[in-house]
């Protein structure tokens, strides 16, 4: 037997030896990196959420009576020249008026001789440009510029909106961090487990002359295998799960396969370091 | 550091053991290459302690091990890796891994020593067949007599070559037939020139022609 043989019989040694405690280990694993799936799902999908709404979200700027057209088309080139403007829309006050009207099913004017409802702007942004701190920055722009009687977007309820997507990327960074951390220790522990049911033999190939990482390659092999598995299996979980329910009001968002991919990868990661770590302690 | 002459040697070591008794103090010991020395002293005189010193998992407070010519360091894995994988053992801190077969146990040395894998299989049969250990090629270490214990583990300590065999207490817990046999064996493998150290409480039942002899007292080689 080729040493590198004796590494891989070592390895499936392990695993198929203690069926029970390497399916206790991936499943134990598994567990933590379905909580994080499911975090990061919530993310992506509060994300996807978040920009939808916001996507919604213009300015309206109400303009003096008393400005001419010209001073108007003005004020618009200007607002045009600016960043992250898509588009702007002019409102008339009859614009205004049959809004809403449309938009109350009466006309609440009739009894008005003259329609008092301003004229206006209304501005829509690129999607990567809307956030509170461009709006504000341009709320303040506008409101220096001559002819602007008054401003409105939904600024408070976009700092609320920013503010919980900050908070679910934090929790999944800080739920990121903890589960590392936990896998890691699992998989330490579950290595020195495996080792220590090898320990008279690893005692003697140690002093027939083993190297290092001879005796330590099967484990960390077994620690990348456990965190493999358990990471793929949490996205099969979330895959089949995501299939099974239909969520009539929310759109589920997934990560790209890509990125899966890379989280699989990351699970390895650990598991090689945790491996690593685990028979470490042992030799 | 090299010291290329003998195969092993001790230089001025002092070894305190548990409680801090003098295990060793100014222990010289030299042997060259295709000598056998043979090392009595009562139990506790630190024989066990002896092999640890020369294999590196114990280091010497004071003094210098070289084994090969290669000066022995505790934390220098490979190097030590290297040189183990040219000394046999048999007893102390050697033993058979008592869950695997006698022809798994020998597989060990012959993996190490990276043999090629067509080689393994032949050298192992004539190995047993030499030691009349044939018949207990598939049986677990665990299940072997003290003397196929014994025997296992000398067919251990040579089936890659090794040139250098550490030997702990060879006739302990075995009856006279054996030991008889295992003395053959020691003899055979001295006047083939291995070189040996071996230990013994008892070196009269051992009788190894030509054998430098030395006994454990005070702490050090007499």
């Amino acid at each position: 037997m080729s040493k590198f043989g004796y590494i891989l019989k070592k390895f499936f040694g392990n695993i198929m030896g203690r069926p029970m405690a390497a399916l206790g280990s991936i499943l134990s694993l598994f567990l933590l990196f379905l909580l994080f799936n499911l975090v990061w799902i919530t993310s992506l999908t509060v994300n996807n959420y978040y920009d939808k709404v916001i996507s919604d979200i213009d300015i309206e700027v109400f303009l003096e009576d008393s400005i001419p057209d010209s001073t108007i088309t003005i004020i618009r080139e200007t607002i045009g020249s600016l960043d992250g403007i898509e588009s702007i829309d002019y409102i008339s006050r009859d614009q205004a008026s049959f809004k809403l009207k449309d938009m109350m099913g009466v006309d609440l004017l009739e009894g008005f001789e003259n329609n008092p409802l301003p004229r206006s702007l209304i501005i829509s942004f690129e999607p990567n440009y809307l956030n509170s701190d461009n709006l504000n920055s341009l709320n303040r722009d506008l409101q220096r510029m001559a002819g602007v009687t008054n401003i409105y977007y939904p600024s408070r309820w976009l700092v609320k909106a920013e503010y919980t997507k900050l908070i679910v990327s934090e929790i999944l960074i800080l739920l990121g961090m903890v589960i590392a951390v936990a896998v890691i220790l699992n998989t330490i522990q579950f290595i020195v487990l495996s080792a220590r049911t090898r320990a008279e033999e690893l005692v003697q190939l140690q002093l027939l002359g083993a190297a290092p990482g001879f005796l330590a390659l099967p484990y960390i092999f077994e620690g990348i295998f456990y965190t493999v598995a358990a990471s793929f299996a949490g996205w099969i979980i979330i895959l089949y799960g995501v299939d099974l329910f239909s969520f009539r009001n929310v759109d589920i968002i997934l990560p790209p396969s890509v990125e899966q991919f890379y989280f699989c990868l990351g699970g390895s990661l650990l598991g090689l370091i945790g491996g690593y770590l685990g028979i470490k302690r042992e030799l | 550091m090299e010291r290329p002459d003998n195969i092993i040697e001790l230089v001025a070591v002092t070894l305190t053991g548990f409680g801090g008794k003098k295990i060793f103090e100014n222990l010289n010991l030299s042997l060259p290459e295709g000598r056998t020395a043979v090392i009595s002293g009562p139990t506790g005189a630190g024989k066990t302690q002896l092999i640890e010193l020369i294999v590196g998992n114990l280091s010497a407070e004071t003094g210098s091990v070289f084994v090969f010519g290669q000066f022995i360091k505790i934390n220098k894995y490979w190097q030590l890796a290297n040189i183990r994988k040219k000394i046999g053992g048999v007893g102390g801190a050697f033993r058979l891994v008592s869950y695997q077969t006698v022809f798994e146990n020998l597989l060990h040395p012959l993996i190490l020593n990276k043999k090629p894998v067509s080689f393994q299989r032949n050298k192992i049969e004539q190995v047993l067949n030499r030691f009349e250990l044939i018949g207990k090629r598939n049986e677990k270490a665990g299940c072997l007599s003290q003397g196929e214990k014994i025997e296992t583990m000398l067919a251990r300590a040579i089936i890659a070559d090794q040139p250098l065999l550490l030997i702990d207490e060879p006739l302990a817990g075995v009856d006279d037939k054996i030991a008889e046999k295992i003395k053959r064996l020691l003899v055979r493998l001295s006047t083939a020139g291995h070189s040996m150290v071996i230990l013994s409480s008892n070196p009269d039942r051992l009788g190894i022609p030509d054998a430098l002899n030395f006994r454990i007292e005070n702490g050090g080689l007499v």
